[in-house]
């Protein structure tokens, strides 16, 4: 059984990115050399350097694109087209794993989670970094600067951010969906608290294009925003419903099966703590309107709410 | 009924014009005989709604009456391991070419 668009909302216009050209892909300057690379779900970029090209993740999705986005750009300009550097913005197959399209002898840096990470997972189309970091890394390469930092875990637990404090730019994946929801769980974050506090430390810093990972534009300051006042929502709506929800009929209606009383009233606290944000943000972002989105992400929060930050019920007299 | 109503009157309102977008958005290979993706890795609803269900429901099957409430978690635990096996270990990523 699968969905239609027509089960949903109209996506809002200022939730699309530009065109894609024939080869399935969009390239766009972000500011002077610093470009980004989309097919309209999934984002790279990458910095011509008079020494050659750094790329920032690569995609699956994107793929061969990649390598052609910057032919086309290096063409156009005259510079070269060998990509040197390879960032890892975190360890995940979806934003990394189009990294062995750049063979062997690019200089692959990253967190040294992703490292870790990596290794665990063995997988050889995302080979190691050889250059790693734990808090700061300063990327010098042909004239341009590029700032790598990790502010604690979020998404995952090795999710950098990465500043070009020479391009009016941020690149920081998976966290803020420009002008969409996060999907399931908050975009599949390991983390609540530290994703919930993300945002903030992303405006932190000075930019005004971000490159979140996602999707077909680039994102704003507003577009943060906007995100951040989503998530404040439904940590406010989820605090109400768990005061608000008894959840004494639940464990009656599920008898000895504890488990089913448990889901039956965490599912309602769930149903009540996102109903209104649903309502308030159909229309404003895309996809507020698939319920999954917002129900688990609701849950995710819920449970953070209850789990991280206490207390996890009341306290037997 | 709420929901009924209202996923009614979404679909009304559905404008034509977003459908495109929401198509590339969704796309990737059909859906095969089993009635799941295999091998495109898109964040997107299609994928993992079906495969969740198709990974949880033998696994429910299996261990009814030998686990209890091995109905009630058993496809939300299901969601998160299918999400470790692709994001984490990559499996069924496709580079495109």
């Amino acid at each position: 059984m699968t969905s239609s668009a027509a089960d949903y909302a109209p996506i809002p216009r200022s939730a699309f990115g530009p065109a894609l050209n024939d080869q399935g892909y969009f390239v766009g300057r972000v500011e002077r050399n610093l470009y980004y690379v989309t097919d309209g779900v999934y984002q790279a970029a990458f910095l011509t350097t008079a020494d050659g090209v750094i790329m920032f993740d690569a995609p699956p999705s994107i793929g061969g694109n990649l390598q052609r986005a910057v032919d086309e750009i290096a063409a156009a300009n005259g510079v070269s087209n060998t990509v040197t550097h390879l960032v890892y913005s975190h360890h995940h197959a979806d934003h990394g794993s189009a990294s062995s399209l750049f063979g062997t002898d690019v200089v692959r840096i990253g967190h040294e989670d992703t490292r870790r990470l990596l290794q665990r997972d063995g997988d050889p189309s995302r080979p190691l970094p050889e250059v790693t970091f734990a808090d700061r890394y300063t990327l010098q390469v042909g004239g341009e600067r590029v700032e790598l930092a990790w502010h604690g875990p979020n998404h995952t637990p090795d999710n950098i951010y990465i500043h070009f404090p020479d391009h009016d730019a941020l690149m920081f994946i998976d966290v803020v969906n420009a002008g969409w929801v996060p999907i399931y769980n908050l975009n599949l974050s390991e983390d609540v608290i530290g994703y919930m506090g993300a945002p903030a430390i992303a405006l932190d810093y000075p930019w005004t294009h971000l490159i979140s990972g996602h999707l077909g534009r680039l994102a704003t300051r507003d577009d943060v925003a906007v995100h951040q006042q989503y998530i404040a929502d439904i940590e406010a709506s989820s605090r109400d419903a768990l005061a608000s929800v008894d959840p004494v009929p639940y464990y009656v209606a599920g008898g000895a099966n504890f488990w089913a009383g448990v889901k039956g009233h965490l599912d309602a606290v769930t149903e009540r703590a996102a109903a209104p944000v649903i309502a308030k943000y159909t229309g404003v972002l895309a996809a507020a309107d698939i319920e999954a989105f917002t129900m688990t992400t609701t849950f995710q929060i819920m449970q953070s709410l209850r789990l991280d930050r206490g207390p996890s019920g009341p306290v037997h007299p | 009924m709420a929901s009924t109503n209202r996923r009614s009157f979404l679909a009304r309102s559905a404008a034509l014009a977003a459908i495109p977008a929401v198509a590339t958005l969704a796309g990737g290979p059909a859906v095969n005989a089993q009635g799941f993706y295999v091998g495109q890795v898109e964040k997107n609803l299609y994928w993992v709604t079906d495969a969740t269900y198709h990974a949880s429901a033998p696994v429910i099957k299996k261990y009814l009456g030998v686990l209890a409430a091995a109905d009630v978690y058993t496809a939300s635990t299901a969601f998160v391991i299918l999400e470790s096996i692709r994001l984490d270990l990559g499996v069924g990523s496709q580079v495109h070419a």
